[in-house]
């Protein structure tokens, strides 16, 4: 039996900051890690390996550095990690994205389910999941913070605008998982030097059963035509001083706001 | 020369950060108040990860991680914010409780203890000290007497690091008063045995997330199998070929000491003095450039002698002792500048900074004084 | 991309096309294989998903209609609602009221709650039967697992989350802006040559307009068998017990890593309660464990449009900012004073909220007991 988990490694954006001098970003020592609700996803994974047997397989789609998110994941318990690096799958868009990882997995066919997390918090698109699934002809649950699998089929609740769904869905599926979800482990000691001493299978467009007009940035639909910083309208005022001074001014400010 | 850490080092360095930041950091400052070590829940995590029985070898249970590996590591864990206290204590108890069975135990004491430790059930001291032996310590003065199958033993450990929580005590006692340090012999002794008991937790103005007491010791009746080496090389044998473990078990007070920089270059950003930060101002920079420097040198210090055990280069006692005095320097400046940028915010308890400036002295003082470890290094190169 | 103003072309490359724009002498261009021009001209009128629940419109639909009709107008096209449920009455009128000039409703039992199979199926049949060539749907929980599964069975762009939509007069294409990156830099996307071009749209971004009574336009049934497309099965469906309703909250005190903790947090809902308001927070509070994270506004988390938004703590990540644009008015409470929150603030002070706030909640309780006496 196997367990797919898709992951991808983003910059930490919590660290991210803008130099108020430049506007720029400031990008510098600024770690890439596994997108946080992907190690949601693998722990689901792992948690329904341990109860159920079978292996789990990471897939990531990047450039060769990518390869340390994937050995996170081994060392948090992935059996297997493949890589999907090739310089023709730049550029890609969810779209082409997903069919590169549909191409993947159906390599690593047979497959019982396949994870993601809901959404990278480099992107938020929540898009490659469902896509996926799309390409795969499987069904998905996106969102999903509860989860229940049973022989020919899964028991998901997942969380929509004010209200909680069970939807159930013959495997193979796919399902995208919520940060409530779960608790990621933390690697042991022994799953992280396991993990260093773990191949990891790296495919190219070759290994893979593709149309290159759907691969990389030629099969991507969207184009980026602009990046830009955000400029805010408001008329700041700003003021120092100890902490008396400032809160007088602030409950006056809001008494003439009428907001009191 | 390489001086690239490898890839098991950065793993394991970022995975145990991370366990510190989430898990250690949190209680650290509630645990100094109360004078409390690492509960229980959390300390069950840290075996389950692997982090009781770093140094023990695959076989009985540990993670078989070399000197240098289990010196990164627990800096690592200093580097996320844990208490110095609760990291003393692990390093005692990880390091200290295990290394010398690993060299000098019987195959049985191997296979009764290791897999204990490793497990997180048994957490270790390391008794040389008694109220009347110090930084002399080849004079100390409990005895142990042969008596059939057992050893009785008798006298006071002072001071002991994990004293009042220890499962698994090494205690070094004379087994023949006329040989001096020579008659000197090592016991693992369990808290369970008869004759053993504790005295009242110490309160101590640092490292107060550490448990500090004595031990005592009245006709405790301990096994001869439990005897560590054999008899009179207990001081000669099992102490000295410890010692740069001993040493190199203080690298957690680096990631302290990174820790600290960090918070610093933080705050000093952040503190507006005369309309501006005051990482701006010199005398604020310098004070942080100084600790980063003297931090990347104590590094490079331990780094060498975690390789030199590594290496089989042991005994270094120069290398030893230099990194460990030269640390306890670069962290008590460390310390000092780090209240010092922070200001009257420095000395509140809130802030971490504080804390540091009450745990560094343990670095002066335990695991041989600064002045030991000039004596030792004088006696070394004068001698040679 | 960029690093600090500079363009470094390396593995990393998405082929963003920044660089391009960045370069002063034109050194650096982007040689694509243009992809053959679809027929897009074939493709005409704006389209919008009215979600519904519980049969009745939801209000980002409407919102969708406000920006729609805008997109419209400028495309001198027809904008049309797509509705699809099991009781559909009265519900198209409404949308025609707000903006719309025809309807599409696909009414079945199968789809009386929303399910992905059904809906994709349904969507995607329309839509290749009348080719639109825009497509906008919500950010909701529902549209942003709809819109993707549907864009990949027409192999056709998708934006997600979209703050702003606008239209490109030379060639016609939908500019669809998004914060990107964690939110910390917008991104203009285009879908030059797929049909039709799909987005979702966050709500409360968008405004609704007025509903006229007096706008007439088209309503059409399309019987459509939609049950047999079904992918999964609804077993159940239970309410939410939300307690926090942040997008209709009228004065939120938000706390961020700088409130240090759940005790932090503590203050700040004092001052909240004070002031009439409700809590938030930013994403640091709820990834570190200190609140859940119904709590969050932000990019990941709500939109919110109080008449007042005070941040307490909070460095102001954009990520957080596109949460808070529609805020009437946002005072900041900071130590540092190089927080970018300050930028997108009426009001900064620049101090300890730990010493600030139990001031300010004095303060306002002293000024509240007067007015009463």
């Amino acid at each position: 039996m196997r367990w797919i988990v898709c992951i991808k490694q983003v910059p930490d954006t919590t660290e991210i900051r803008i130099d108020s001098r430049t506007n720029n970003l400031v990008r510098e020592g600024i770690a890439s890690i596994m997108n946080p609700y992907d190690c949601h996803a693998l722990e689901a994974a792992l948690q329904l390996r341990d109860q159920h047997g079978g292996q789990v397989t990471v897939v990531t789609m990047g450039p060769s550095q990518a390869e340390e998110c994937l050995r996170d994941a081994l060392a948090m318990g992935a059996d297997e990690a493949v890589l999907l690096s090739d310089p023709a799958f730049r550029g890609a868009d969810t779209l082409a994205t997903s069919y590169t990882l549909a191409a993947a997995i159906r390599r690593l066919a047979p497959v019982q389910l396949i994870f993601c997390g809901k959404q990278a918090i480099d992107g938020d698109t929540a898009q490659v999941g469902p896509e996926l699934a799309e390409w795969l002809g499987l069904p998905h649950i996106a969102g999903v913070e509860y989860l229940v699998v049973k022989a020919n089929n899964i028991t998901a609740r997942r969380e929509a605008e004010s209200e909680y769904y069970l939807v159930e869905a013959n495997l193979p599926a796919l399902v995208t998982i919520s940060r409530t979800m779960n608790e990621p482990r933390l690697p042991s000691v022994w799953g992280r030097l396991r993990a260093n001493r773990t191949p990891i299978t790296v495919w190219t467009g070759e290994d893979l059963d593709i149309d290159p007009n759907r691969i990389g940035l030629a099969g991507s639909p969207t184009r980026v035509k602009r990046i830009f910083y955000p400029q805010h309208q408001r008329q700041t005022q700003i003021r120092q001083g100890n902490a008396e001074q400032l809160s007088n001014w602030l409950v006056k400010t809001l008494a003439e706001e009428r907001l009191l | 020369m390489d001086f690239a850490l490898s890839l098991d080092q950065k793993g394991l360095g970022k995975d145990i950060q991370e366990f510190s930041r989430r898990f250690l950091a949190p209680i650290a400052a509630e645990c100094d108040e109360k004078q409390e070590f690492i509960p229980t829940e959390i300390w069950n995590q840290m075996a389950c990860l692997g982090y009781c029985g770093l140094p023990i070898p695959l076989e009985y249970g540990g993670a078989g991680l070399g000197a240098l590996d289990t010196l990164i590591c627990l800096e690592a864990a200093g580097k996320g914010g844990a208490a110095a206290g609760h990291l003393l204590s692990w390093a005692v108890s990880t390091v200290l409780g295990s290394i010398p069975i690993i060299k000098f135990g019987t195959p049985e004491q191997k296979e009764l203890y290791l897999p204990r430790i490793a497990n997180g059930e048994l957490i270790c001291a390391f008794c040389l000290t008694e109220p009347d032996a110090g930084s002399d310590a080849g004079s100390i003065r409990t005895r142990a007497e042969r008596s059939g199958d057992y050893y009785v033993l008798n006298g006071t450990k002072a001071f002991i690091t994990n004293g009042p929580i220890a499962d698994l005590c090494l205690i070094f006692a004379v087994t023949d008063p006329d040989r001096g340090s020579e008659g000197i012999s090592a016991f693992l002794v369990e808290s369970s045995f008869p004759g053993f008991s504790r005295g009242k937790q110490l309160d101590k103005m640092g490292i107060r997330c550490s448990p500090t007491g004595d031990l005592i010791l009245r006709d405790c009746l301990v096994p001869a199998a439990n005897r560590l080496g054999p008899e009179g090389q207990g001081f000669k044998t099992v102490a000295h070929h410890t010692l740069e473990w001993e040493r190199a078990n203080f690298s957690f007070f680096l990631g302290v000491m990174e820790y600290n920089l960090q918070t610093c270059i933080k705050y000093a950003r952040e503190r507006i003095q005369f309309k501006r930060p005051i990482a701006r101002f010199q005398a604020i920079r310098h004070m942080l450039a100084e600790m980063r420097v003297e931090l990347d040198a104590a590094r490079l210090m331990f780094y060498r002698i975690g390789w030199m055990i590594d290496q089989g280069l042991v005994p270094a006692p120069v290398q030893a002792s230099s990194a460990k005095y030269f640390l306890t320097r670069a962290l008590k400046k460390n310390a000092d500048y780090a209240v010092q940028i922070h200001g009257a915010n420095g000395m509140m308890k809130e802030y971490p900074v504080e804390r540091t400036l009450r745990d560094y002295k343990i670095a002066e003082i335990g695991g041989g004084t600064t002045q030991i470890q000039l004596d030792i290094i004088a006696g070394n190169i004068i001698k040679s | 991309m960029i690093i600090e103003g500079m363009a470094i072309v390396n593995e990393g490359c998405t082929a963003c096309g920044a660089c391009v724009d960045l370069c002063p002498v034109e050194a650096i261009s982007l040689d694509l294989d243009e992809i053959p021009t679809d027929e897009t001209d074939e493709y005409c009128d704006v389209w919008v998903w009215l979600e519904t629940r519980d049969n009745r419109l939801e209000g980002v639909g409407l919102e969708l209609l406000g920006i729609g009709r805008e997109l419209a107008d400028i495309k001198q096209e027809k904008l049309v609602g797509i509705l699809l449920g099991s009781k559909l009455e009265g519900l198209a009128e409404k949308a025609i009221s707000h903006g719309a000039d025809r309807v599409w409703c696909i009414t079945d039992p199968a789809l009386e709650h929303y399910e992905n199979g059904a809906y994709t199926a349904a969507l995607t049949e329309l839509i290749n039967q009348e080719k639109p060539a825009i497509v906008l749907l919500g950010a909701t929980p529902d549209g942003r697992d709809l819109a993707p599964r549907v864009a990949a069975r027409l192999q056709t762009g998708l934006t997600a989350d979209c703050t702003g939509l606008a239209i490109e007069l030379e060639t016609g294409n939908l500019l669809q802006t998004r914060p990107a990156f964690g939110g910390n830099i917008m991104a203009t996307i285009i879908t030059p040559h797929h049909r039709p071009q799909m987005a979702t749209v966050r709500p409360q971004i968008m405004k609704a307009r007025p509903a006229d009574a007096a706008r007439t336009g088209e309503i059409l049934d399309y019987p459509f068998e939609s049950g047999a497309w079904a992918l999964t099965r609804i077993l159940s469906q239970e309410d939410t017990q939300k307690q926090v309703n942040l997008e209709q909250a009228d004065i939120i005190v938000a706390g961020g890593r700088g409130a240090d903790g759940p005790e932090g947090l503590q203050l700040l809902q004092e001052l909240a309660t004070t002031l009439g308001g409700t809590l938030a927070v930013s994403r640091a509070p709820v990834e570190e464990g200190w609140i859940a994270p119904d709590y969050q506004v932000g990019q990941t988390g709500k939109t919110v449009a109080p008449r007042l938004y005070i941040a307490c703590g909070i460095s102001g990540t954009i990520q957080h900012l596109v949460g808070i644009q529609g805020a009437d008015i946002v005072v900041a409470i900071n130590r540092d004073p190089k927080a970018p929150i300050f930028q997108a603030a009426d009001y900064g002070l620049v101090g300890d909220l730990f010493e600030i706030v139990p001031l300010l909640i004095t303060k306002i309780r002293k000024i509240q007991k007067q007015r009463h006496q």
